[in-house]
């Protein structure tokens, strides 16, 4: 589902910040502070009473991840820690081998981005550059590749990743969700590649260059910026993808953060200091990507209309 | 995706008619660069799935030969109530993610846009708008394990800050109660999407000409009425593509129930991806399961294609020169 | 410029081999058929008495075979369920590994003949299996209980009544003998606002507790009947059953909250001294010996039964594509010893092959000495578990209970909707 949902947003919410439009500069320097009056501040608080509600659990699972188990018992979730115990943390990282994970999750999401930008890249070429016969088919073949229900997949798959000696084994998850998603970056490809200057391609053929030449010479380096984006999106779906890691990896050393951590056995489920721990846990690395990403996203995208 | 695949060839303007500009190469050498995708296509996606649609018309249990049925697993789950339940939660997850996000998003956006940012400048609207869109980053599989937790009726957040304020009344047993677990998972879905509409939604609106606002505003109109009359109409086709993707992730929803409920109690919360995996892998009735693996895939499909028809439509331009 | 692409290639590629590599290094050194390898898979937790016995069994093998290499690799529970029998059909499959007993898993496995036949190699090697506790090793056409022998299981189990001798004593109750005795006990908690039973009804304690109930009603014969299909089970128990746990819900014996919580959290409920009773297996009781400090505690069979919900521990079996099988059984026997029983004992198992006074701390003497008792027959009998028959039926159980307890159906619907899942999964003919 993660593919349905993140890309827009992490998208556009780049576009925005990167181009703000005249209207809002516009509008800001004319709004002053003469036109904010009563009901201007009563809507800001709604709206940043809701935006403190969203963020809510995150607040509680941080206090609550270091908090001492007694001043859990003392006084509730809500009060602030007394001191920082990482212990409960520290405790979850040990018990379920976190680092492992957390390698596992970078050696899959990265392998992932790459293979499947290099993918997209390629059938994309031939897609929107080379307009090859049938290619409204072609994309909507692989538009049923990032639609359909991993469900009606995962049998099979998982049949014949045994077959090949693929289960249970990086390689397998690897290849299966390059491919999945290089449908989906075959698709938003060739349509920034079909809308790709002719002129440009004319010129480079005249002085002679082929067609890998055009694509490592002209195409590549005019669409980095929204490979980089496509990358990145790439990289956050593996990461958090949830169900193929779930069925195909089953060795406790091969186990990917998110699914670590939706698998949880009770042990680590069973109090409430655990539990933050837990979603603190998981939630650090996403915040971090997010830290990250977001900068790598505006650049990509500033850059990305390939005009 | 949509803004991805919809909005940039739209703002890029005017689609460039070409027509034979690259005759001078065969243009069957370009079959080669997608070769791979192709292949990978076929191996992972064409042949599992026409795989599925096998095992969907027999009885296995994983191990052994399959029986051949026929159309008799289809024909059980016609006969199913928990099929039916899991179609239903569907369409009730379809309300969680794709319209209430929505209805929320827009007005959200539209707000934090045109009155926010306008009163308090852009910092103040862009914070407003990462906070909304903060649960977007987290591994639903987190999400899951961080709202058990608020859910937990005994020491759960929720209900130890109910009795914290003295309304001990209002404590549920949020995820056990079987009339209640499916409003509980739906509101995790929609704290999920929310950020995610607002973004995109907010994105739109700064390809709004602020001319129409300043003109509507000079004629006297009001907020909600420039809402009414502009925003929302301008926003016409980034609503339609939202509902129509986040429509298709409802129908997907996996990870969430897995966490959270396992379609318990009882089948109140089950959907079909659920119920698909577990006649795999609990009950293993493969040739069940695949059945219901293969009704949602046709199901989704048919929706993918009329998103697909939206997005051409809109993109025109992409494949004006002949198929 | 096309450098870029050749390095992102490359670089993607390399990753991707590198990958291959490193993930395919365990399976390669297991494919050594020359006797110089022994591949084990389990998947208890580092911290439990079942690993750490296992662990010592694992330095016992390597110090009688030290030209073997063993490689150990550490699998989850919910994951062997779900993928198990694809792992025993392939290539990849371990030599010897833990896998759950009951005819869903194991006996649709051995039926299927990927599980190697263990009952010769049992005579051959004088295995002293002929306790009740190792019939779930036993399978005919699929059914466990009879036939032949395809693993061994290291540890037994069984469901008691754990409470809380200080509430209790607070209370001056004396430990329920009988199920009146249970709800006077009960009935005087409710009467001073405590609700007496930890039950986590989202899982396998609520249906423990409904069958526990439905034991109550049913012979030797009845259960026979519900367990192996040797007649019609019957019905009216678990009518009666689900009437009675009405009845707790109605008085407040349980929280209608239970529906929301799972096992673990019940049991950590009882630990933290907020429930004086608790109704679960014998696995609770080395963490409740480690974390119960402030209160004493103790464990008794449900009162007034003579049948309990018990049976031997999950398995060891050799996959018929095991590619060194002998030491696989080197192995196995090697768990049965006295020194890992022993062990596992004292971490608070419940060994099936310990010596008669080897378990030497008191929860291993408690519990061993009671699962010793139902296996002779002096104080009842094991009645394996309500899910067992027909696969499937653990999810049906689970979702008629937390019915009950929310008071959705009535008794007489839950026990006709057990039946007919249970008529739906029953073997034909």
């Amino acid at each position: 589902m993660t593919v349905d949902n993140l890309s827009p947003g992490t998208a556009t919410s780049a576009t925005d910040d990167i181009t703000p439009a005249p209207a809002r500069q516009l509008r800001t320097r004319g709004g002053s502070r003469s036109r904010r009056g009563i009901s201007g501040w009563i809507v800001l608080l709604i709206i940043a009473a809701a935006a403190l509600l969203m963020i809510f659990p995150f607040w509680i699972a941080i206090i609550n991840g270091f908090k001492p188990a007694a001043d859990y018992i003392q006084d509730g979730p809500i009060s602030l820690p007394s001191q920082l115990d990482f212990s409960a943390l520290v405790d979850f990282w040990r018990g379920v081998d976190f680092n492992r994970k957390l390698l596992n999750s970078v050696a899959i999401s990265g392998s992932v981005a790459l293979i499947a930008a290099v993918l997209s890249l390629l059938s994309a070429f031939a897609i929107g550059i080379g307009r090859i016969k049938g290619r409204v088919w072609i994309l909507a073949v692989f538009m049923v590749a990032f639609t359909i229900p991993q469900e009606a997949l995962v049998y099979p798959l998982f049949v014949l990743t045994r077959d090949l000696g693929l289960y249970d084994t990086l390689a397998g998850v690897i290849i299966i969700l390059a491919v999945l998603q290089s449908a989906f970056g075959t698709y938003m490809l060739s349509s920034v590649l079909g809308a790709f200057p002719k002129e440009m391609l004319e010129a480079a053929r005249l002085d002679g260059a082929n067609r890998r030449q055009i694509l490592g010479r002209i195409v590549l380096p005019l669409t980095r910026p929204t490979l980089s984006v496509l990358v990145t999106f790439f990289f956050i779906w593996t990461w958090n993808d949830f169900f193929l890691p779930l069925i195909l990896l089953p060795s406790a050393d091969n186990q990917t953060v998110s699914v670590a951590l939706g698998a949880l056995s009770g042990q680590y489920t069973s109090d409430p200091t655990a539990l933050a721990a837990a979603s603190l846990a998981g939630i650090l690395p996403a915040l971090v990507f997010f830290l990250i990403f977001q900068r790598t996203l505006m650049r990509g995208v500033n850059l990305g209309a390939v005009k | 995706m949509t803004s991805l695949i919809g909005l940039p060839p739209r703002s890029t303007g005017a689609p460039v008619r070409r027509s034979r500009l690259l005759g001078t190469e065969r243009p069957a050498g370009y079959w080669l660069y997608i070769l791979p995708g192709a292949l990978g296509f076929l191996a992972v996606v064409l042949v599992p799935f026409a795989m599925n649609v096998y095992y969907s018309l027999t009885t296995w249990s994983g191990v052994g030969e399959p029986q051949f049925v026929g159309l008799d697993n289809y024909a059980q789950l016609i006969g199913d109530a928990t099929f039916w339940t899991s179609f239903r939660n569907s369409a009730l997850f379809i309300v969680a993610m794709a319209v209430i996000p929505t209805a929320i998003g827009v007005l959200l956006a539209a707000v934090l846009f045109d009155f926010i940012a306008p009163r308090f400048g852009t910092r103040t609207s862009s914070l407003l708008r990462a906070l909304f869109y903060l649960p977007q980053i987290l591994p639903i599989a987190v999400a899951g394990v961080l709202w058990k937790w608020m859910y937990q009726p005994e020491y759960g957040i929720i209900n130890t800050l109910l009795s914290s304020v003295d309304l001990d009344g209002l404590r549920q047993n949020w995820l056990g109660d079987s009339d209640l677990a499916i409003y509980s998972v739906m509101n995790v879905l929609i704290w999920l999407q929310i950020g995610y509409t607002v973004v995109l939604f907010m994105a739109g609106l700064s390809r709004v000409d602020p001319a129409l606002h300043e003109a509507a505003e000079l004629d006297g109109a009001g907020w909600w009425q420039r809402f009414r009359m502009i925003t929302l109409v301008q926003l016409r086709p980034e609503i339609a593509v939202v509902l129509i993707t986040t429509s298709v992730a409802a129908l997907k929803v996996f990870a969430p129930i897995f966490v959270l409920t396992r379609g318990g109690p009882g089948t109140s919360t089950i959907v079909p991806a659920y119920f698909s995996f577990s006649n795999f892998f609990t009950t293993t009735r493969v040739g069940y399961g695949a059945a219901v693996a293969t009704v949602l895939a046709i199901l989704v499909t048919i929706i993918a294609v009329a998103l697909l028809r939206y997005q051409t439509r809109t993109t025109e331009g992409f494949d004006d020169d002949g198929r | 410029m096309r450098k870029h692409t050749a390095v992102l290639a490359a670089g993607s590629l390399a990753l991707a081999l590198g990958l291959a590599a490193c993930s395919s290094g365990g399976d390669t050194g297991g494919e050594a058929e020359d006797g110089r390898t022994l591949k084990v898979w389990w998947w208890e937790n580092d911290d439990s008495a079942l690993s750490a016995a296992w662990n010592t069994a694992i330095d016992i093998f390597e110090e009688e075979h030290p030209d073997v290499e063993v490689q150990f690799e550490l699998k989850t529970y919910e994951q062997m369920q779900q993928s198990g029998q694809l792992i025993l059909d392939s290539n990849d499959a371990p030599d010897v590994l833990e896998y759950l007993k009951g005819n869903a898993t194991a006996g649709v496995v051995s039926k299927a003949g990927l599980l190697t036949d263990l009952t010769d190699v049992a005579a051959e090697r004088g295995w002293d299996l002929d306790n009740t506790a190792q019939d779930v090793g036993l399978y005919e056409n699929g059914l466990m209980g009879s036939g032949q022998r395809y693993g061994v299981t290291n540890y037994g189990e069984y469901v008691g009544l754990f409470y809380n001798t200080d509430m209790l004593a607070e209370y001056d109750l004396d430990t329920p003998e009988t199920l009146e005795d249970l709800e006077a006990v009960m009935q005087t908690f409710v009467d001073n606002d405590i609700t007496p039973l930890a039950l986590g009804s989202a899982d396998y304690p609520g249906t423990h507790l409904l069958y526990a109930l439905a034991l109550t009603h049913m012979d030797e014969n009845s259960l026979a009947a519900y367990q192996q299909f040797s007649g019609e089970p019957d019905w009216s128990a678990w009518e009666q059953a689900a009437t009675t746990l009405t009845e707790w819900v109605d008085k407040g014996y349980i929280s209608t909250d239970s529906t929301g919580i799972p096992a673990q959290d019940s049991g950590n409920a009882f630990v933290a001294g907020n429930y004086p009773l608790f109704y679960s297996g014998t696995w609770w009781a080395g963490s409740f010996t480690s974390d119960i400090t402030d209160f004493e505690w103790d464990q008794v069979l449900f009162p007034g039964n003579d049948l309990h919900p018990g049976s031997g521990g999950n398995l060891w079996v050799v996959p018929e594509k095991a590619k060194n099988k002998e030491l696989a059984y080197d192995f196995i026997e090697i768990t049965q010893r006295p020194e890992v029983q022993n062990q596992l004992g004292d971490l608070g198992g419940v060994p099936v092959a310990a010596e008669d006074d080897g378990v030497t701390e008191p929860v291993g003497k408690l519990t061993t000495e009671r699962f010793n008792e139902l296996l002779s027959g002096e104080s009842g009998q094991l009645a394996w578990y309500p899910d067992w028959p027909v696969a499937g039926l653990n999810d049906v159980l689970i979702a008629q209970t937390s019915d009950l307890v929310q008071g959705n159906v009535d008794p007489a619907q839950a026990a006709s909707n057990i039946q007919a899942a249970y008529d739906a999964g029953k073997p034909q003919g």
